[in-house]
């Protein structure tokens, strides 16, 4: 076999690969190591391919890994205690009906409470916003961990399929880098 | 002569310590007049028994307010934020004024020492409280 022989095998070979979506990250070199002709080669590749989709459970035409469900949203949000502590001035006027209506005068307490909140009644806790804010936190740190091991077992699923598909080819006579 | 000059010195001392005493005497506070109350210290509990000490700003308090008791409210300093709670009750009791009230799902309490205008105070919600502690001032 001519070494331009070879290299019309190994670009029509690495065409069909960019074919099939198998390899689409990282397309290895394979070398027919016994003349095996391209349909051979193509025959081979795709008894490998489901023979190392069937051993490592990763398929790359398909990558999909099992990994625990991306935590919510707003999983453990905390939630205002009733009465609005966080209230401002939005919330004023509710806040002064209650008030004026706790006092018997509903009209009072809500036009006190339109323009203000209440004095002791809009204490809120410090503990709350801590809580709110390291909850956030601890939101995007679990966002950002499930997003470097749907990497990591993506590209752990990937390595071993590859090993998988060489160490098949290798068997059939393949030279596969 | 020299026992006049001492006289003197006395009765000018005497008078002296008196006069501040008739003044602050006369100016008890007992809610005749408005007075100014600052809140120093901030106790915020909850329901499992932990507390921790606050600022009045860390909990959202004005460090200042108004008490006007015959008014009938309490209300900060700062109009333009204009918070204030409605007085519900008050009561005197062993040189001691008792000011309660109650908004926003909270009640609260206040005693002030009618004598040098100490203050203590409650708020409490459901499963949370805040203990108060601070002095009063006439202005």
């Amino acid at each position: 076999m001519t070494s331009g022989w070879k290299r019309f095998v190994l670009f029509v070979c690495s065409g069909m690969l960019c074919s099939i979506p198998v390899v689409a990250a990282a397309q290895p070199y394979i070398y027919p190591n016994l003349g095996q002709s391209p349909q051979q080669q193509e025959s081979d590749k795709g008894q490998c391919y489901m023979w190392a989709v069937q051993q490592t459970g990763f398929d790359p035409a398909n990558p999909q890994v099992a990994a625990a469900p991306p935590p919510p949203q707003h999983y453990g949000q905390p939630q205002a205690p009733p009465g609005g502590l966080f209230r401002g001035a939005a919330g004023g006027a509710a806040l002064g009906a209650v008030g004026g209506a706790i006092g018997g005068d509903a009209g009072k307490g809500a036009a006190i409470g339109a323009g203000v909140g209440a004095l002791f009644g809009g204490i809120r806790r410090m503990r709350w916003e801590q809580e709110q804010q390291q909850q956030q936190q601890q939101m995007q740190q679990q966002q950002q961990s499930y997003m470097a091991q749907q990497q990591n077992s993506m590209a752990q699923g990937r390595a071993n399929y590859e090993r998988a598909f060489g160490a098949c080819m290798a068997g059939r006579g393949y030279t596969v880098r | 002569m020299k026992l006049l000059a001492a006289m003197w010195a006395v009765s000018s001392a005497v008078v002296m310590c008196v006069v501040p005493q008739q003044a602050a005497a006369a100016g008890k506070y007992d809610g005749s007049t408005p007075m100014i109350c600052a809140a120093l210290m901030v106790t915020e509990c909850e329901a499992d028994g932990r507390c921790q000490y606050r600022t009045a700003e860390n909990v959202n308090l004005p460090a200042l307010f108004r008490v006007d008791t015959k008014g009938m409210k309490v209300r900060n300093l700062e109009a333009e934020k204009g918070r204030e709670s409605p007085i519900k009750n008050v009561e005197h009791a062993n040189g001691k004024m008792l000011l309660q009230g109650a908004d926003a799902e909270r009640g609260w309490t206040l005693v002030i020492h009618e004598d040098n205008g100490k203050m203590s105070g409650t708020v409490s919600a459901d499963g949370e409280g805040f203990v108060i502690f601070g002095q009063c001032a006439l202005p």
